[in-house]
């Protein structure tokens, strides 16, 4: 894939203090693949959260960045040297109950937005299975990710579509349909819902081009992937102005409007019927995971760098022939990745899938020796 | 522990904007230590303020309490100043900056505050009469809508070009652009693809001025 033959982002050295149950962690990984392997409760998802956390100032687990601060300290950080083809940098950030702190070689970035882009990092994990069955936000998130990527004023634009439409609600709220400066509100939503619109467009169209590849790779032809953008609003300017003067009343009882790119769907259908509703429990995780490589590939050609692999506990749920299969769909690239498991005897088949491998064993927030 | 009048003192203080408790305490005690003259004088003032001092009747910002017709200000009662342009902007700060550019000939009028139905501000509480009457009155032939480019200054400028459109008036916007003598490298994003969309026509004939886009 185009992928391949890019340079890949790596992480060089991490310190983790107080994230989760990990109380002081000091991890100089390889810069191809590292198995995290321990019992469970040992601190590998943990471990991985702070990897994601350094790289993106977010975490995958949770929205409440408090809830990943160890119990009983009052802040953790992570800090991590990261490598690519730009040179080396390191990136800190420091969360307290009520803040968040990011550095860049020591200097504030402009914004998060920009932070989160300067490392890109991909991450499967279990919940991630929501991403077929689950509801359509889940898919937009996954639009909205792979945007920034391509360009990072995105974020700021969703900020303000967000705005535009909580401040309608509360209009329509307070003073019902006929209150004055709604229009105002209304405009502003369809100005920057037009630009969300667009850029969700074009990355679902490549996001969809890549994953119906992969699927095909993966089931020899047999399944064919249909996934296609269905906007939540118009898109034209002037209808949708005129549908959101229409739903006005009816969106008085609602919390958010009834037309807009907050209601967008990205529907997948697999062989022509639709995966949330007919696709088996096979069928979503081979269809997750070609949509987790497709966001790899889309990120790694929106940034010229390939992203970092997080992978927990991926064979948790395969026996070891499917698990085989998983790394085969995977393909064998130049990433750094970082895989989580509680299964000693599958470290010969990561080795063989992988190339080398240098495995870290995990237990109460340590690394240490090997405990069996 | 205080004595009351300088508890109550320092209570005040720390209710200004940027003020907290200690720099407040710290304010009551320079007064207290210091030469008396200094807290006389600032006394005097501060009772004096709003007995001399009061928004201008007629756009909003500060003017002279006037006993006889009404308190204009200083840019109101200016006759040099063009009285077809009217700058309509949020605060009296935004106007104190719009005059530091020395770009504005015109007349100001200053809202007070923004459209914002979530901190409940809505349409009924913005000056859209008066400005209509201004308008209607005064020979305005151009209303610049001088609003943050926030979400509520970007609501407030559409509203209330909504509100005097049916007047015969151009309305306008505040350009958004990079800062003057800075690098297009430093500028961020939102602001560059601004500049970009609102770009001029650059005529190469220097007999001609520039003509917006």
């Amino acid at each position: 894939m185009a992928a391949r033959q890019q340079a890949s982002a790596k992480l060089e050295a991490l310190e983790v203090r107080n994230i989760r149950n990990i109380e002081a962690l000091g991890l100089d990984p390889s810069p191809g693949t590292n198995v995290i392997c321990g019992a469970n409760g040992q601190g590998k998802t943990s471990l991985l959260e702070a990897i994601y956390l350094v790289a993106t100032t977010r975490s995958f687990r949770t929205h409440r960045l408090r809830e990943t601060i160890r119990h009983g300290t009052d802040g953790g950080s992570a800090k991590a040297r990261f490598e690519d083809m730009l040179g080396d940098r390191e990136q800190v950030v420091g969360l307290t109950p009520t803040q968040r702190s990011v550095r860049v070689d020591g200097q504030r970035p402009a914004s998060l937005a920009q932070y989160a882009v300067k490392t890109p990092v991909v991450v499967f994990h279990p919940g991630e299975l929501a991403l077929t069955m689950g509801p359509a936000s889940g898919r937009r998130t996954l639009l909205n990710r792979i945007a920034l990527f391509f360009d990072p004023t995105t974020h700021a634009v969703q900020h303000a579509y967000g705005e535009a439409m909580r401040a309608r609600q509360r209009l329509l709220q307070v003073q019902g349909p006929q209150a004055q400066g709604l229009e105002a509100y209304e405009r502003l939503m369809v100005e920057h819902g037009m630009r969300i619109t667009r850029f969700r467009q074009d990355v679902a169209e490549k996001l969809a081009n890549v994953a119906r590849g992969v699927l095909d790779q993966a089931t020899f032809g047999s399944l064919r992937l249909d996934a296609r953008y269905v906007p939540g609003g118009s898109l034209d300017e002037q209808e949708e102005c005129k549908r959101l003067v229409a739903s006005r009343s009816q969106d008085c009882r609602r919390s958010s409007s009834t037309h807009g790119p907050h209601r967008d769907e990205f529907l997948l259908e697999i062989n022509g019927a639709s995966t949330r509703t007919d696709a088996s429990q096979g069928q979503h995780r081979l269809l997750t995971l070609c949509l987790k490589i497709a966001e790899m590939v889309c990120v790694g050609q929106a940034r010229g760098v390939n992203p970092i692999l997080l992978l927990d506990d991926v064979s948790s749920e395969l026996d070891a022939e499917r698990t085989e299969a998983f790394f085969d769909l995977l393909g064998h690239r130049n990433e750094q990745v970082f895989l989580t498991t509680t299964r000693a005897e599958m470290l010969s088949v990561f080795e063989r899938k992988m190339g080398e491998t240098n495995v870290f064993w995990m237990k109460g927030g340590q690394i240490g020796g090997k405990p069996w | 522990m205080l004595p009351e009048e300088l508890f109550r003192l320092s209570q005040r203080f720390s209710r200004l904007p940027g003020v907290g408790e200690k720099t407040a305490l710290r304010y009551a005690m320079f007064l207290l230590l210091a030469d008396p003259a200094i807290a006389r004088g600032l006394g005097q003032e501060l009772i004096a303020l709003h007995d001399n001092v009061t928004p201008c009747e007629r756009c909003g910002y500060v003017a002279r309490r006037s006993t006889e017709g009404p308190s204009l200000c200083a840019i109101c009662s200016d006759h040099r100043r063009d009285p077809s342009l009217l700058c309509v902007v949020a605060r009296v700060q935004d106007l104190l900056a719009i005059e530091r550019s020395g770009a504005m000939r015109g007349r100001y009028h200053v809202l007070g505050k923004l459209l914002s139905p979530l901190e409940g501000v809505h349409a009924s509480d913005l000056p859209i009469a008066s400005i209509r009457s201004r308008i209607q009155n005064e020979g305005i032939r151009e209303v610049l809508l001088a609003t943050p480019p926030t979400v509520d200054g970007e609501a407030s400028a559409l509203f209330i070009a909504q509100e005097i459109g049916d007047l015969e008036v151009r309305i306008s916007r505040l350009a958004s652009g990079v800062p003057h003598g800075g690098d297009l490298e430093f500028a961020d994003q939102i602001t560059l693809g601004r500049a970009i969309d609102g770009r001029h026509q650059v005529v190469h004939d220097f007999s001609e001025k520039v003509v917006s886009k």
